[in-house]
């Protein structure tokens, strides 16, 4: 037997994919000054869940900076310009461009029902300055999946 | 009309259906980059998400992350990474590192979830657990398409630029999936299909969804490509 999936909206055959969602507080990490080749590391953050969950869609907002959403994945950071817009996207500091100011990278992971993370900024020129963060807030949306197993 | 997330499940919307089902254990060796490419139970590329733990460690790490050997939300120091794309033929190519002195053991678990006109297919055996769940909310399918992009070509040391803007018009930021595709590859944005030089990261607000693509020219000069982007919204916010 085979089915279409996508011809129902919902099909006893197709587990469906549910999730249980938190809006979680707020973090700011302040407005920093950070020295040419040098980063900023912000002690470790926790978010508490009331379950634990294997799978996960997490989005935050740097609310401050261009203010949109962002899916978040444990590794990467988003690159801004000296007019702090959104630049370029970067797998953790492979772009150092006379345009480019510095970035914001989440590193974080899921553990015992919380969810651990830290925030980094680079000063991502290549000269010899440093650059000004701008205090912005980081707003947390995070979807916990619960699929069948 | 009743806003669509006032309800778990709403049968006027779509929601996410899991076609697939894939777990292994992978033994890395100290220092080694490298990829396997497994087979799944389907034939051609689906939506995918899923995770993986290092050593049986409770941590568990979101597919494309890192894992520092550590135990700490450390992005410096030795780790242990994976990540995957799934190819025109249904298999998953896994692409795993450890720059840690000594050998690791990567378990990874990816569910295959249906993408927009996926083909019929035989689904797998729920075993165990629930098809649905009213304890649960459930993803409420609001756009489900693809759109064409042209990415310029790029010079070495440098990068081109595309951004596919997809309306929604929902007057909040709703949740979405988004993936490329590109050389009969799919993968997640904000990951990257490292061979093809494409990188690509999402980002929405009130109005729009925006796929960002790069060409990175990093090592060589890079040809114009055209990628797919595939995008989901949701009701859900």
């Amino acid at each position: 037997m085979t089915v279409s999936p996508m011809q129902f909206q919902f099909n006893f055959n197709l587990p469906a994919l549910g999730y249980v969602e938190y809006d979680t507080s707020t973090y700011s990490v302040g407005a920093r000054t950070v020295a040419s080749g040098s980063y900023y590391t912000s002690p470790v953050q926790t978010i508490s869940f009331d379950n634990n969950s294997n799978l996960s869609n997490i989005m935050v907002q740097l609310s401050g900076l261009d203010g949109l959403w962002r899916p978040l994945y444990n590794w990467g950071g988003w690159v801004f310009d000296n007019s702090n817009n959104f630049y370029h996207y970067n797998r953790f500091g492979t772009i150092t461009n006379g345009n480019t100011a510095f970035s914001v990278n989440i590193v974080w992971f899921i553990q015992d029902n919380q969810l651990k993370y830290v925030v980094y900024l680079i000063n991502e020129k290549n000269v010899a300055v440093s650059v000004n963060v701008p205090d912005f807030t980081i707003n947390w949306r995070v979807y916990l999946f619960r699929p069948p197993t | 009309m009743a806003d669509p997330r006032d309800f778990i499940f709403n049968s006027n919307y779509q929601l996410d259906k899991i076609v697939g089902y894939k777990t292994d254990t992978i033994t890395a060796t100290a220092g080694v980059n490298t990829s396997v490419t497994v087979t799944t139970n389907v034939t051609e590329t689906t939506f995918y998400d899923g995770y993986f733990s290092v050593d049986g460690s409770s941590i568990n790490v979101p597919l494309g992350g890192k894992y520092n050997v550590s135990g700490t939300p450390d992005p410096f120091g030795n780790t242990v990474g994976l990540s995957c794309y799934m190819n025109s033929s249904g298999s998953l190519t896994v692409g795993y590192y450890n720059n840690d002195g000594s050998p690791h053991t990567i378990t990874y678990c990816i569910y295959l979830i249906a993408k927009p006109n996926q083909s019929a297919l035989a689904p797998i055996n729920p075993s165990t657990g629930f098809a649905f769940n009213s304890n649960y909310n459930y993803y409420k399918i609001y756009q489900d398409s693809s759109t064409s992009v042209t990415l310029p070509s790029a010079t070495t040391v440098g990068f081109s630029t595309a951004t596919a803007t997809i309306a929604h018009n929902l007057g909040y930021p709703p949740a979405y999936r988004c993936f490329v595709e590109y050389n009969n590859k799919l993968v997640q944005s904000d990951a990257a299909l490292t061979a093809d030089s494409i990188v690509s990261t999402a980002m929405s607000d009130n109005t729009n969804l925006y796929v960002q693509l790069f060409n990175e020219a990093l090592v060589s000069n890079q040809a114009s490509k055209v990628v797919t982007v595939y995008y989901r919204t949701y009701y859900d916010s």
